[in-house]
């Protein structure tokens, strides 16, 4: 999904990454891209801690997700992104929820993509059902969930 | 022929031990398989290896791709990972996906069902793998599309346009 952001003409002005701090795999991936498509764009990684790990239980994820929270929350105003893109793990809440209180305070003005997980074949991950009430954009990757949610919209696989 | 067993970051003790059982072996070899290689991840239970009944078996925990042993691969014997998935289904390999039953949260076995369904590859539990590798018609597999690359910078580029204007 980077490769195809990078490789088309929208024209950006910087771009910050915000990935997991278990995630080094994709975080090597995006620099990668980035110094392959986007050499000229000013860009910057953020590591934060993960909101839930697979398989962690309910009751420790919501501690790991307020700490996530706490962190992101710092993110979104000092870098006051125009659109904040995310992909479905649960890092992306924390942001998206940071994101969503800033701009009702009027302090950013930042528009919400979500991209449900390729994996989600009939019913949103936890993650999205979060999203989905503020989201502006909702994209999933099987037909049979936007026919179930009135938001969501279907293109095909993104990935 | 070679096959690839993987279960990603995954452990998935159950899948190997189905390996490890020499009726399953029996009927990889049927089918044409001679070399097993296996990904064991983080599971614990170590299968026989070297040169069984059947099979030449060689196994280990993780490397730092598992792409090549995809590739070397004609048969892949997948946990259900989307990843794992996609990549398979991108090499155009023949694939068998095992949901894990064990799982908190399975809706994995939705999108292994669906590449079933869509006649990408086989979905099996481990109870059902021995009967999969048996039925499986790998010759009436279709390739996965590729991916819709304009859908999200085009969205992007809306949203971008559209904050811009400050709606």
């Amino acid at each position: 999904m980077l490769k195809h952001i990078s490789a088309s003409p929208v024209r950006l002005e910087r771009v910050v990454y915000v990935v997991a701090k278990t995630d080094s795999h994709s975080a090597s991936k995006a620099a990668n891209n980035h110094e392959e498509l986007l050499q000229n764009v000013p860009h910057k990684f953020y590591f934060v801690p993960r909101a839930r790990e697979v398989g962690q239980s309910y009751w420790t994820a919501a501690i790991s997700t307020v700490y996530a929270l706490v962190y992101s929350l710092s993110i979104v105003p000092r870098e006051s992104p125009g659109v904040l893109l995310v992909n479905g793990p649960g890092t992306c809440v924390p942001l998206a929820i940071s994101a969503f209180l800033f701009n009702v305070m009027l302090v950013t003005k930042c528009r919400i993509i979500f991209v449900e997980s390729v994996a989600r074949v009939k019913s949103l991950s936890l993650s999205g059902k979060v999203v989905y009430p503020f989201a502006d954009r909702f994209l999933v990757q099987w037909p049979l969930l936007s026919d179930r949610y009135r938001l969501c919209e279907y293109h095909g696989r993104l990935i | 022929m070679r096959a690839f067993v993987t279960v990603g970051s995954t452990q998935f003790d159950e899948l190997i031990m189905a390996l490890d059982d020499e009726r399953v072996q029996k009927a990889l070899r049927d089918i044409g398989v001679t070399k097993l290689t296996v990904q064991y991840g983080r599971g614990r239970y170590r299968m026989a290896t070297g040169s069984g009944s059947f099979l030449d078996v060689e196994a280990y925990d993780f490397k730092r791709s598992l792409h090549d042993d995809m590739t070397a691969a004609d048969l892949i014997i997948s946990h259900a990972g989307a990843g794992t998935i996609l990549e398979s289904l991108r090499l155009e390999k023949r694939l068998i996906v095992v949901v894990n039953e064990s799982l908190m949260d399975n809706h994995q076995a939705e999108l292994a069902e669906e590449m079933e369904r869509n006649n990408h590859s086989y979905a099996a539990t481990v109870s059902t793998l021995l009967d999969v590798i048996r039925r499986a018609e790998f010759s009436t597999r279709v390739p996965l599309p590729p991916p819709n690359s304009e859908a999200v910078p085009t969205v992007l580029k809306e949203e971008l346009l559209l904050r811009n204007l400050g709606l």
